[in-house]
């Protein structure tokens, strides 16, 4: 074999051996993706949520596979003991060195390729300011640091896990540096703005990679080089613990020790050094978390990222001691009981997190945290206790699932995410209960404990990842099932009332053209150049008045009406003036009464067109506006004077208007019907409006799938009541009813909706009526059908 | 006969050992439990007691009871009469173009010093405006004979429930005091005293004393009715009987009543339990809704509306001892606690409300002896010095002290009567010296110049 072959022999071992890590990384960055940006997430209220975990993962990717690759390059093969074949082909260490570094470079280009290209995707579809939310090219360059850092490690440390340990350490120095640096300058009166973190940490990152590529390279060669006698002694010692102790207790013949006990102490040993690293990255956190709550913000992140990855990587240590090397064999062939096995494995490590959580909380509730409250910390304990749970449960699993200690402590962190994520998105979107979601936590714990038999005596076969798939089933699809009973249980509008209303709804509108949006005329100054600038747009458009003229014009055109007739009824006095007011300046009320009645009649001419153009309307909003309008003409007829104000004619029309009932009644069923034919129509589009109303907003405060998945039902089921109720008759309706839509329409506040607005009134006596100022003016569905005025209205006849 | 010792195999001496380990947690945590459990019931009896003892004195306890308490004690009889006020003094914003000319109604400026006589470019258009409005003026002179306070429609949702009409109102009051700078320019007592007389009927129509924002927004409207009559004594306007009439509209109103009502009004707030979560943005933390149900959460905060309630008790003291149980809160809060972390969180802040109430009555008094002033003037031909002289016009001693800082300053120069209180922002009591004009403008102590 001459050394072109061996080098190309060598870089295929390489690739192959990457290839997992290569494979994985993407796919899961993809699922993620694409749950992330589905257009429900996307468009609600799930944006923070895909921010971060587009962050997470676009930027988590590359550095996750190289804090990874030398673990599996060279800590695997150590693990194997591949590497002492390796050291006999006819090439150099160095080349050795050379070819695993170039393969692992060429995957990390690779995924950052990939990572760019994903980043682009989503920045154009989803998150237009991605690359604001995240130090995008920092992390890209994180991972370049990170991967000659982890071979150096991996050369260096016997084991490949205590390598990925260490591999955390290593990668907060630069961090360490850059707050050393700042602190420096800071010290020394130099400002150092934000943005300049960055361009700080670069350069260290780049100098920190050079770094590592020598010390990889030349602890890679010290590696493969001969062994030295002295090294060989080296490992012929007793460990300092077994140093000074009688043969006789090195052999293991001590006093008797109870089988749970010695299991204990055996998975202590198996894994001291794993577990102590773990308990120093835990209590590195906890410290990052404690003075980054309070002092520089930057250290809370970091503080997370720790806990996170030393939870899990204290899942992960659970079965794997055993695992390697199928060391569980010893166990199993001599008869220990597969609980007995589980729950010693479990006892330690879950002790460190529980010791950690308590440490924590003495943390939090220090004197220094003094100006944080109990009411805030609870609810962080109770949380970051549930997350540190659910982390733990799932990595013992994945622990217990590979045979690799390092694909392993590499897929456990990504699956926690996964699952973690999969519960935020259960708990936002689905709406399901907090408390169903983190029961689902056990699961991973059950069924570790159940496939423990199977484990130990190495049966993985089709019933083993059988029972798996059954238990992520379980996982992925029990919290979709509240959601799917309410889907099913919810009730829909009656058969027969839809045929009715589609009935109506083909009837031809009385007026088909679009909605019109009345304004005061902004070039108009004075009042008779604004009521004929409102009569010119009612008479060049046709459409019917929109309901959103009211506030800004209506009202105060019949406040307006209102000073007008009440300055008829009593003249107004003359004022003190240095001098003469210029004529008509106000063009308001003026001397001659004649002009006031005829500004009066204008107004009131104006205001009846107004509500005869909203009658006309296919939506309901606008049928409860121009109840608004008519119920303030009959409290204006309702003065002595106005008949004769009016005009015969004109009087004769408002109270033709008024007394129509009928017509409203139809009216009114004509728009509940086009409202909801289009509601149908455009549901994609306007799933949230119905006939001019924003729907009443969640079912259960969270869950944006299900609100929107139930609102069409729950709308057809107010829709079917609101026609049922118009289709009446004239006699006053039940305080029942009137609550029942009142709390259907969202018109209805208090607790659970019980009662209807009383800021809203019903208009039973018009003449005691609180006619609405525009500070208090508020449109509620359907809030004035059938109330007294319409009784007082058609009396009018 | 010989007894066989008992021997106890290592794995049952082990389990044994195993079962300590069990018992011990589960009985402290048993205890803990009923320790609690004890705590709990406790609570949960004091709540009982305190909401029987408000139920028994017909106070509010949530939103339904809020709106019976509210209509109990409102009038319905000038509810149309006051809700078509607010629409027609809304209205002129659609009928003038330049309403912004205008001044205090709108952002239009009053030249300073307006004495009667000098220059007012914008009067004549001040003036039509009026005019234009007198009807809704009479209205409001109209309304005065209905009884107050008035009902309004109002949808009481705890902490989130909206006042559209307590806040219209200012722009009644806006409307007044544009009439009365109008009357005050052209020495118009009638007119002056009319818009005062109204100004004075809408507070009484919106005095919404249920709750603190109710009652603190009745204040500024008194507020403004008193500095406006000290503005008006600034010119050579009122006859004697015109100042009787003047300081009939400076009735005092019932402290106590006011007090008890609008801690009453806060509690059942309070307890509205959609919202008891949600004051302060506590729901916004998570799943801290269902611990603030808990009865030892919640009886910290009905003991404290009880102490606060009690404050009353010394009227003349209402600030101090307020600012007293406050720091004593303060210094008690246990973080450990909840109840007393939520208790220190929901609780309003009835020491500022004490001080605001405190100050209204000291600017009431203030305004009174302006009156009393000018009327002892008028009566004997010279200005009162000292003040002890008013006792001459029928004014006693305490009428010309503030509540708790001393008597009010007096100085005469130039023939005019300064009157001043002490600083608003709370730094400083009432002085000897005639405050600065030109002082720091943090610091505002209200003067009155009689003429």
């Amino acid at each position: 074999m001459n050394t072109q072959v061996a080098i190309a022999h060598l870089a295929w071992k390489e690739l192959r051996q990457l290839i997992p890590l290569l494979i994985m990384l993407p796919i899961i960055t993809l699922l993620i993706v694409a749950i992330a940006t589905s257009r429900d997430l996307a468009g609600g209220q799930g944006q923070r949520i895909v921010a971060t975990a587009l962050a997470f993962v676009l930027s988590g990717m590359p550095g996750l596979y190289a804090a990874g690759a030398g673990a599996l390059l060279v800590g695997f093969e150590k693990e194997q003991r591949t590497l002492d074949w390796l050291r006999s082909l006819p090439i150099t260490s160095l080349q050795i060195i050379g070819v695993k570094l170039a393969v692992a470079l060429a995957g990390l280009l690779v995924l950052w390729a990939l990572a760019i290209a994903f980043g682009q995707a989503v920045a154009q579809s989803a998150v237009p300011d991605l690359y604001e939310r995240i130090p995008f090219v920092g992390l890209l360059n994180y991972a370049l640091y990170l991967l000659p850092a982890g071979f150096a490690l991996a050369w260096w440390c016997r084991s490949a896990a205590v390598s990925l340990l260490l591999i955390v350490p290593v990668a907060m120095l630069p961090l360490l540096v850059m707050q050393l640096t700042i602190l420096t300058l800071e010290k020394s009166g130099k400002f150092l703005l934000s943005q300049s973190y960055y361009q700080l940490l670069n350069p260290l990152l780049l100098f920190g990679a050079v770094i590592g590529l020598f010390a990889a390279v030349s602890l890679g060669r010290r590696y493969l080089a001969p062994q030295s006698p002295h090294r060989e002694r080296w490992l012929t010692h007793w460990p300092t613990w077994q140093r000074y102790a009688a043969g006789r207790r090195r052999l293991g013949y001590g006093p008797v020790v109870p089988p749970t006990s010695a299991l204990l102490w055996q998975f202590a040993n198996q894994n001291r050094a794993v577990l102590c690293g773990v308990s120093l990255l835990l209590a590195a956190s906890i410290l990052a978390l404690a003075t980054g709550a309070l002092d520089p913000p930057g250290l809370v992140p970091g503080g997370f990222l720790l806990a996170f990855l030393a939870t899990s990587w204290l899942g992960v240590v659970v079965f794997q001691g055993d695992s390697a090397h199928e060391r569980i064999r010893f166990l199993a062939d001599r008869g220990i009981s597969p609980a007995t096995v589980w729950w010693t494995r479990q006892l330690i490590p879950s002790a460190i997190l529980s010791a950690t959580i308590v440490v924590a909380i003495v943390a939090f509730l220090s004197p220094k945290f003094q100006e944080i409250s109990l009411a805030q910390i609870i609810p962080i304990v109770m949380s970051s206790a549930f997350a540190v749970t659910a982390v733990y449960a799932v990595s013992q699993w994945v622990g217990q699932l590979f045979d690799s200690p390092i694909l392993a402590a590499l897929g456990a962190p990504v699956v926690s995410v996964l699952a973690f994520g999969w519960g935020v998105y259960a708990v936002e979107m689905f709406g399901t209960g907090i408390i169903l979601v983190a029961s689902l936590a056990i699961i991973p714990l059950i069924l570790t404990r159940l496939m423990s038999r199977r484990w130990m005596d190495r049966r993985f076969g089709a019933s083993f990842w059988g029972v798996q798939a059954a238990a992520l089933s379980l996982v992925v699809f029990t919290p979709m099932v509240p959601l799917m009973v309410d889907v099913f249980r919810q009730p829909r509008m009656p058969r027969e009332i839809a045929l009715q209303m589609e009935a109506a709804a083909r009837a031809r509108l009385p007026n088909e053209s679009p909605l019109i949006e009345l304004t005061a005329g902004e070039s108009s100054t004075t009042l008779d150049q604004r009521l004929r600038s409102i009569q010119t747009q009612l008479e060049e458009s046709p459409g019917p008045v929109s309901a959103s003229s009211m506030q800004h014009l209506v009202l105060p055109l019949q406040g307006t009406a209102t000073l007008l007739r009440l300055s008829l009824k009593q003249p107004t006095e003359s004022i003190d003036a240095d001098q003469d007011p210029p004529p008509d300046s106000l063009g308001i009320v003026v001397p001659d009464p004649e002009v006031t009645s005829e500004r009066y009649r204008q107004a009131l001419e104006i205001v009846l067109r107004v509500a005869q153009r909203m009658r006309q309307s296919p939506r309901i909003i606008e049928q409860d506006a121009a109840d608004m309008v008519e119920i303030w003409l009959l409290q204006e007829l309702s003065h002595d004077t106005v008949q004769d104000t009016l005009g015969e004619s004109l009087y004769r029309q408002v109270v033709d208007q008024l007394a129509d009932t009928a017509a409203r009644t139809e009216a009114r069923k004509q728009a509940i019907a086009h409202s909801w034919s289009r509601f149908q129509n455009e549901r994609d589009g306007g799933m949230r409006t119905f006939g001019g109303y924003d729907f009443p907003g969640h079912v259960h405060g969270r869950g944006y799938l299900r609100d929107r998945w139930l609102t069409h039902h729950r709308i057809g089921l107010a829709v079917a009541q609101l026609w049922t109720f118009v289709s009446g008759g004239p006699q006053p309706p039940d305080n029942t009813t009137l609550t029942l839509i009142a709390s259907q329409w969202g018109n209805a506040t208090g607790r659970n909706g019980s009662k209807r607005s009383a800021a809203n009134p019903r208009a039973d006596d018009p003449s005691t009526y609180p006619y609405p100022s525009n500070q208090r003016f508020r449109l509620s569905t359907a809030n004035q059908w059938r109330a007294g005025w319409e009784r007082h209205a058609a009396d009018l006849k | 006969m010989t007894t066989k010792p008992t021997m106890i195999s290592p794995t049952r001496r082990h389990r044994r050992r195993w079962l300590w380990w069990i018992a011990v947690p589960l009985v402290a945590m048993v205890v803990l439990l009923i320790a609690g459990l004890w705590q709990e019931r406790q609570a949960s009896r004091f709540i009982e007691g305190e909401l029987t003892r408000v139920r028994s004195a017909g106070l509010p306890y949530d939103d339904e009871s809020m709106a019976r308490w509210y209509a109990d004690n409102t009038h319905r009889e000038g509810t149309a009469a006051w809700s078509e006020i607010l629409r027609l003094v809304e209205s002129p914003t659609f009928m003038i173009s330049d309403f912004d000319r205008l001044p205090i109604v709108s952002v239009g400026e009053l030249p300073t010093p307006l004495l009667p006589g000098s220059s007012w470019p914008d009067e004549p258009f001040v003036a039509e405006f009026l005019g234009t409005m007198r009807p809704v003026i009479q209205r409001i002179d109209a309304a005065r004979s209905l009884p107050t306070p008035v009902w309004m429609p109002i949808e009481f949702e705890g902490v989130a429930t909206l006042l559209p009409e307590v806040q219209s109102s200012r722009s009644i009051l806006r409307l007044l005091n544009l009439e009365l700078t109008h009357a005050l320019y052209h020495q118009d007592s009638d007119r002056a005293l009319r818009a005062l007389v109204c100004m004075r009927a809408t507070a009484d129509a919106f005095a919404m004393n249920l709750f603190m924002v109710g009652e603190l927004m009745t204040i500024a409207l008194h507020g403004v009715l008193h500095g406006e009559i000290g503005r008006s004594l600034e010119g050579e306007l009122w006859s004697a009987e015109e100042l009787v009439r003047l300081d009939d509209l400076l009735e005092p109103r019932d402290l106590r009543s006011r007090w008890l009502s609008a801690i009453a009004g806060e509690r059942a707030m309070a307890l509205s339990g959609t919202d008891l979560a949600n004051v302060g943005g506590l729901d916004q933390i998570g799943g801290i809704g269902p611990l603030l149900r808990l009865p030892s959460v919640q009886a910290p905060l009905l003991d404290g509306y009880r102490q606060v309630e009690r404050l009353v008790d010394d009227p003349n003291h209402l600030r101090v001892r307020s600012q007293k149980l406050e720091t004593t809160l303060r210094n008690g809060q246990n973080r450990l606690s909840l109840g007393k972390t939520t208790q220190l969180f929901l609780l309003p802040a009835f020491s500022g409300f004490a001080r605001a109430i405190e100050s209204n009555e000291d600017s009431r008094r203030m305004t009174r002896t302006a009156l009393a002033v000018k009327r002892f003037q008028l009566e004997y031909g010279r200005w009162p010095r000292p003040l002890s002289e008013l006792a001459q016009v029928g004014f006693s001693e305490t009428q010309w002290h503030t509540v708790s800082r001393g008597p009010l300053g007096w100085e005469i120069e130039d023939d005019v009567f300064y009157l001043w209180s002490y600083d608003l922002s709370n730094q400083y009591d009432v002085g000897p010296e005639r405050p600065d004009e030109e002082m720091d403008s943090k610091v505002y102590v209200p003067t009155i110049r009689i003429r």
